[in-house]
């Protein structure tokens, strides 16, 4: 498993989930990879982020399982990891 | 509760943020003075419920002056709207030191609470001086203040009880709820980023100070200059009843953003304006990694400047109804520019709660873009709030009820 997270350096949403996000896949050991919007906006684009940020996306492999857009609680994160994590 | 209702709700303690409490003055009789147009409908209204004051209170004379067949009428009533310094249409009615124009559920109340008032002070009758041909003092002339229990009439709701509150208040509310508006947050948020980077401490202190300062003297200066204006144009009728549309259509607009962002799957930061945002973070760049510090805040003042200036057009409203709120009280220049000053430090608090955090745990601290849509719907009810009071019961305003 792999996540790749796309935000932006003045985005105060992404500012908000990246502890949350940090926290809960160090845990689970798994690493994320930053895409900044601004920064490198091809790799960006290249995973179709949409209008909303942060993005994350959880891939199997070279499969997306999972995409979560904007501020979320960890509650609700977690019950969409579930399953996927175990 | 329904959305509705607690719209209604809102607009209620908003309408109970504009009041005041007022001095009083001398005399014994109470003369009610009805400047009336034989063929106004108001006027007749009017007419009937004082004739039925009459009768109710033993205390009051109402004198009846018609205007447009009584040229001394006509000339008392010029007088008397060059001395009260208020050009209203009949009908008028003067009791005291106060003047009233035109008539609704809620003249007939102030009118009753004007009776009631100067049943138990003392007063003067401006009327009467005029008449007599005596000079006016400036505190001859009284105020329709609410005091806490007073009630005043909305439409829908009836009779609502206002307490005693003031423009100092809504300076604090209007500009809490207009800094939550963050259209110019994501500026200093990048400014942090990159300030953090930063070896120098003081050095990132002086530019972010140096750029929320900026920010604060740009939004006082277009807060000064919209004031001037609505102090000049503040006897139009029908500019305030226009700027009352505006707010009213402006602040349906934020309502309706409300509901829609209500329904809204995903609450984050919005991708838009792509080039020009890069044009920004790029002269923010090129600002912070300037190696003099003063090229480096003056290139800030100037970015403060222009971001401020170009995102104001995303939260002008509730700037340009606080100003004309100021408008309409009768205040010295000086107050108006405290009240202005007090506005922009709520209005820039988050922004300095932001800064400072970052600054001193050289972490930085997002605010939830989760509140965004209750500021889009408090600051709608605000609009449409004024917008309605601005229409049809502009004396609450002025803080002269």
């Amino acid at each position: 498993m792999r996540a790749v997270r796309i935000g932006a350096m003045w985005c105060p949403s992404c500012l908000i989930m990246r502890n949350v996000y940090d926290k809960l896949f160090k845990e689970r050991g798994i690493a994320i990879e930053d895409v900044d919007i601004d920064l490198s906006p091809a790799a960006a684009n290249g995973y179709q982020p949409g209008i909303i940020l942060p993005v994350l996306i959880l891939f199997d492999g070279e499969k997306e399982v999972l995409r979560i857009v904007g501020e979320k609680n960890k509650k609700e994160i977690l019950k969409r990891l579930e399953g996927l994590l175990s | 509760m329904s959305f509705i209702r607690k719209l209604l709700l809102v607009l209620t303690a908003l309408a109970a943020l504009f009041t005041f409490a007022p001095p009083i003055r001398a005399e014994e009789k109470i003369n009610v003075y009805f400047f009336y147009d034989r063929v106004c409908v108001h006027c007749q209204a009017e007419k009937l419920v004082l004739e039925e004051m009459e009768t109710r209170f033993s205390n009051i004379e109402v004198h009846y002056l018609e205007i447009t067949q009584v040229p001394e009428n006509n000339a008392l009533f010029e007088q008397v709207k060059e001395a009260f310094e208020y050009n209203g249409l009949t009908p008028y009615t003067v009791i005291g030191g106060v003047a009233l124009s035109g008539y609704n559920e809620q003249v007939k109340k102030d009118i009753e609470k004007l009776i009631a008032r100067y049943s138990r002070t003392d007063y003067v009758d401006v009327v009467a001086k005029i008449i007599a041909g005596e000079p006016l003092l400036e505190s001859d002339f009284d105020t329709l203040g609410f005091s806490a229990g007073d009630t005043v009439v909305i439409p829908i709701l009836g009779e609502v009880t206002i307490d005693s509150l003031s423009l100092g208040l809504a300076a604090v509310v209007i500009g809490i709820v207009d800094g939550f508006n963050p259209c110019a947050m994501w500026v200093l948020i990048f400014l942090i980023t990159m300030l953090l980077h930063e070896q120098n401490r003081k050095r990132m202190w002086i530019l972010g100070v140096t750029f929320l300062l900026a920010s604060a003297v740009v939004y006082f200066l277009f807060m000064v200059a919209w004031l001037n204006i609505a102090l000049s144009v503040v006897a139009i009728g029908w500019i305030r009843i226009l700027i009352g549309l505006v707010a009213f259509g402006f602040g349906s607009m934020n309502i309706v953003k409300f509901v829609k962002e209500s329904r809204a799957k995903d609450v984050g930061c919005e991708v838009t304006t792509p080039t020009r945002r890069q044009k920004i973070m790029e002269k923010i760049r090129d600002i912070v990694t300037k190696k003099s510090l003063l090229p480096a805040m003056i290139g800030i003042i100037v970015l403060a400047a222009s971001v401020n200036l170009i995102e104001l057009a995303c939260s002008a409203g509730l700037p340009l109804l606080f100003t004309q709120i100021l408008a309409y009280n009768q205040l010295a220049y000086g107050t108006y520019l405290f009240y202005i000053l007090l506005y922009i430090l709520f209005f820039l608090i988050d922004d300095l709660i932001v800064f400072t955090i970052a600054m001193v745990t050289l972490r930085l601290t997002g605010v939830t873009n989760r509140y965004q849509k209750w500021s889009h719907l408090v600051g709608g009810a605000i609009m449409v709030a004024i917008g309605f009071l601005l229409v049809f019961f502009p004396n609450i305003l002025s803080f002269q009820f």
